[in-house]
């Protein structure tokens, strides 16, 4: 895929933990999701500062080619080429521990309900779930979606 | 005089149990100290962009928002401030606890100067105690992670300082105390203010290259209500790691010196231990002489 696209601009990307940096490199094209809808992001695109929701993020055309990574909220921010996606929970799929996320939707489902009029609680709550379905999709589990509260 | 090289063995042995006990120390925290720069490290990449897409949505936007402005204190109403203050669980470590208070006491008496009530927030069991041994009111304390602080740590402490903060009859600044890791052999108490940010008129570009014409998505308001506590996390959590390295470099130092201390006073002790058995050797020889020359004058008299 790379081999098409030499010579040609390319973004460079990093992902960005609080913790750590989790991955750096060039690829084509960023796909992720903000607050107001799906993001593609190729060179050359303006620059933009959203907010990201808690999604799978894809990077195409990298040199390892397709790089999936989940992110538990976070920003991203685009400007000349340079792409970096921060949130406080990056994490790609080889690290999803699928038991974990499992957890943490169950959990999340218990503070929904738990919730009540509580809105604050209420947006945490489904933020967790929607990270820990986004792991789960990451990780190819069967699973997804069962109790999908959105 | 046996008695007094008995004393001496007896000190000998106890200074030699405090020397292994700081020189474990002492290796426990130079094994640390590398690590907690690692995390110190590893989590700079993030604070930095944090702080970048700030300064770009505050210095491009106009935006007017709580986070950024000065509020206006409530008539006859005193200002509170938050004074976040970082210490370490534990003690062992030199000056590093009191350095940090007092940097923390100087920051209040200031602020108290300026017409504003500051409000304790402390981290560590070591401020915890100087606060509660002098019966001073905290708002909040967080104790038992100060030597490997986690993200999760420093996210518990600035989320309730930024609801604090939120709140109309909360506080209306947050100030951070922590200790900044220089090298190895210099560590500096910091004060910082977090909120409301402080603006810096210069007329030299932002690290990394001037701002770009950001677009903010969905507006930029809602951008930096989004942004904002993810600041004061990242900045928190750089503070304790900082802090945490800083720490163990402290105890280091301090135990090192404390070895160095009780090798001296071994070596002392040895020659006075050497020397007070020697004393008792001569005075059994001279006594022993003294008792055969006083039988042989007893013999010469009685021949």
């Amino acid at each position: 895929m790379s081999e098409s696209h030499a010579g040609a601009r390319r973004l460079n990307v990093s992902l960005v933990a609080a913790d750590r940096k989790v991955w750096q490199g060039t690829a084509d094209m960023v796909i992720a999701r903000t607050t107001e809808g799906d993001a593609g992001v190729m060179p050359g695109h303006q620059p933009i500062l959203s907010i990201l929701a808690p999604s799978v993020v894809t990077l195409r055309g990298t040199e390892e080619g397709l790089v999936e990574a989940v992110v538990s909220g976070g920003f991203l921010s685009v400007a000349r080429d340079d792409v970096s996606i921060l949130a406080e929970s990056v994490l790609l799929p080889s690290e999803i521990d699928v038991q974990a996320a499992r957890d943490l939707a169950a959990a999340a489902r218990e503070a929904e309900a738990a919730a009540g009029d509580d809105q604050e609680a209420r947006e945490q709550a489904e933020a967790d779930m929607r990270f820990a379905e986004a792991q789960l999709r990451a990780a190819g589990d069967a699973s997804v979606g069962a109790g999908a509260g959105h | 005089m046996a008695g007094q090289l008995r004393v001496y063995r007896r000190r000998i042995a106890s200074v030699k149990a405090t020397k292994q006990i700081t020189r474990a120390q002492e290796l426990i925290a130079t094994a640390r100290i590398v690590k907690a720069q690692q995390k110190v490290a590893a989590s700079t990449p993030y604070a930095e962009e944090i702080t970048r897409a700030v300064s770009a949505v505050a210095s491009r936007s106009n935006a007017s928002h709580a986070l950024t402005t000065e509020r206006e204190p409530q008539p006859g109403a005193r200002p509170k401030a938050a004074v976040v203050v970082i210490t370490s669980d534990r003690g062992f470590a030199g000056g590093y606890n009191s350095n940090v208070l007092r940097e923390a006491e100087q920051l209040m008496q200031l602020l108290r100067e300026q017409g504003k009530e500051p409000v304790r927030y402390v981290v560590g069991r070591k401020g915890v105690s100087y606060n509660a041994f002098r019966d001073r009111p905290m708002a909040g304390t967080w104790v038992g992670f100060s030597d490997n602080p986690a993200y999760t740590d420093a996210r518990t402490v600035a989320d309730e300082v930024i609801e604090a903060f939120l709140d109309d009859n909360g506080i209306d600044e947050i100030h951070l105390v922590s200790t900044r890791f220089i090298s190895m052999l210099s560590q500096q108490p910091t004060t910082v203010r977090i909120l409301p940010l402080v603006y810096e008129e210069t007329s030299e570009p932002p690290a990394g290259g001037v701002f770009p014409l950001y677009e903010f998505e969905p507006s930029p308001e809602r951008v930096l209500d989004e942004l904002l506590p993810h600041y004061v996390r990242a900045r928190i959590y750089n503070a304790m790691l900082q802090s945490a390295a800083s720490e163990h470099a402290a105890r280091r130092r301090a135990m090192k010196s404390a070895t160095d201390n009780a090798s001296d006073l071994i070596d002392n002790l040895t020659r006075l231990a050497n020397a007070a058995r020697q004393a008792d050797i001569t005075q059994e020889i001279s006594e022993i002489v003294g008792g055969a020359n006083a039988l042989a004058d007893a013999n010469v008299g009685s021949d």
